[in-house]
């Protein structure tokens, strides 16, 4: 663990995050998941379809920045399109990407995401992901982990925010998910010399759908 | 700028902190409680300035984009110079603590315009501590009106005490909720000694001209003297001014 780390993990740390909730405010309108287990449901889910994915991409980049001289960021960043489904999610991925590397080339100036932002401008939010991660130092595993925590504290906060649920038990939420947190970031880790272009596109297909609708609301709190 | 889109900038030339003078336009955050008269303002000082300047907006609303869209209904500007940013039921932390969605939104449609002289950005309605980041915009003004109560002003708070501007909105309305005007302004100049205070009825565009002047005497010391001069602008107007009744 690093001070570096726990200055990535703290929601305060201004990459944007605050305006999406990854999917939980299409979600809990249409299955009404204005309750904890709700929220715990959506969250579980989330995690083994396109969370799965997201750490596994995270790992595969990770390991690029650190094995190669220059990666080459046009391929990876197809490969992440490859895995979205949804025009509406790919666009959030992409803003995220974008604060994220704006965030982290500010804090961390000539680093792999000041160069990626100047580069490539908005990539999506895996490679972003991955290159401030290795700019603050994190290994692999910690970087799927940031990721990970923020992804479910980011739907926690959205459902504290949207439905006035109670803060300590959605703390507590956030903490059950602690260990599946941790088995998914090590399994993305082991895999990461995986190719790119084998690694597996779990995802939501509803989630999606819900996403593209969401896009069209006229009237909605988040951003994604 | 939109630096990112061309391969050859410095990798720092966009992250760096707000350009100077002449390296983009500047920016002015339009903030204050909800139901004060923000939008209203917004619309205003498009039709006051839109003919002599190239403007462009960028809403930051509670709910989707409702505040872009009125302004485009009013036909204020063309639709494409207005654009609007979801703030995660958090109006504040996008102007102030997080301003990453705004700062893209921002460059995305100065970048896109190519000739934008001043960027109007316009906060979510919220509390009297809501004030906008140094590195968002250069100059800001605080909305308020009269029938939000009379004793606003000398509760101050850093919206009313640190904006550039202060507005004292819904003039007209005074008499019918009992509020008093000359309290309100004095009270504002003591929670801003020297920094202007302008009283407006926006929707009979009653002091307009005021606001509307002070935005180009703030673009003219933006363009000469460069973000360093914040506070320039305002001993352009008179301070402390009581305009527009």
């Amino acid at each position: 663990m690093s001070a570096s780390f726990a200055l990535l993990a703290d929601g305060r740390f201004p990459s944007g995050g605050h305006a999406h909730s990854f999917g939980y405010e299409a979600a809990s309108r249409e299955w009404a998941l204005d309750s904890t287990e709700g929220v715990a449901s959506f969250i579980e889910g989330r995690l083994h379809s396109t969370g799965r994915t997201e750490a596994s991409l995270i790992a595969a980049v990770s390991h690029e920045i650190r094995t190669r001289q220059q990666p080459n960021w046009s391929v990876l960043d197809a490969e992440a399109e490859a895995r979205i489904i949804s025009g509406a999610l790919r666009a959030a991925s992409r803003a995220l990407g974008r604060q994220w590397l704006r965030a982290g080339g500010r804090v961390w100036p000539g680093g792999v995401a000041a160069d990626l932002f100047a580069t490539v401008g908005g990539p999506h939010q895996v490679l972003a992901l991955a290159a401030v991660g290795s700019d603050a130092g994190l290994g692999t595993y910690q970087t799927v982990l940031l990721h990970l925590h923020h992804l479910v504290s980011g739907i926690t906060t959205a459902a504290v925010r949207l439905h006035g649920l109670d803060p300590f038990e959605m703390s507590g939420v956030t903490e059950r998910f602690g260990e599946t947190l941790e088995a998914l970031a090590e399994e993305a880790t082991e895999s990461r010399a995986m190719p790119l272009a084998d690694v597996s596109a779990w995802s939501g297909p509803l989630t999606e759908i819900l996403a593209e609708e969401h896009a069209a609301w006229d009237s909605r709190l988040f951003q994604s | 700028m939109g630096a990112h889109h061309d391969h050859n900038h410095s990798p720092h030339r966009e992250t760096a902190a707000p350009g100077g003078p002449g390296d983009r336009p500047l920016r002015i955050g339009i903030g204050g409680p909800v139901g004060s008269g923000k939008t209203s303002m917004v619309a205003a000082l498009c039709r006051a300035l839109g003919n002599d300047l190239s403007l462009a907006v960028v809403t930051n609303d509670i709910f989707t984009s409702e505040d872009a869209e009125a302004l485009r209904r009013l036909d204020v500007l063309p639709a494409d110079r207005i654009v609007a940013v979801e703030t995660g039921c958090c109006p504040h932390t996008a102007i102030r603590d997080d301003i990453s969605a705004n700062l893209d939104a921002v460059e995305a449609l100065e970048h896109r315009l190519g000739d934008v002289e001043v960027t109007l950005i316009e906060s979510g309605g919220d509390n009297l501590t809501a004030i906008f980041s140094r590195a968002l915009v250069d100059r800001q003004i605080f909305v308020i009106d009269t029938a939000g109560g009379d004793d606003i002003p000398r509760k101050g708070g850093p919206g009313i005490a640190t904006a550039d501007l202060l507005v004292i909105n819904k003039v007209d309305l005074a008499p019918h909720v009992g509020a008093d005007v000359a309290r309100m302004v004095s009270d504002a100049n003591e929670r801003r000694p020297g920094q202007p205070t302008i009283a407006t009825a926006v929707t009979s565009a009653a002091g307009i001209d005021a606001v509307a002047e002070w935005v180009r005497l703030s673009l003219e010391d933006w363009q000469a003297d460069g973000p360093t001069e914040t506070n320039s602008s305002s001993a352009s107007v008179a301070p402390n001014a009581l305009v527009g009744e």
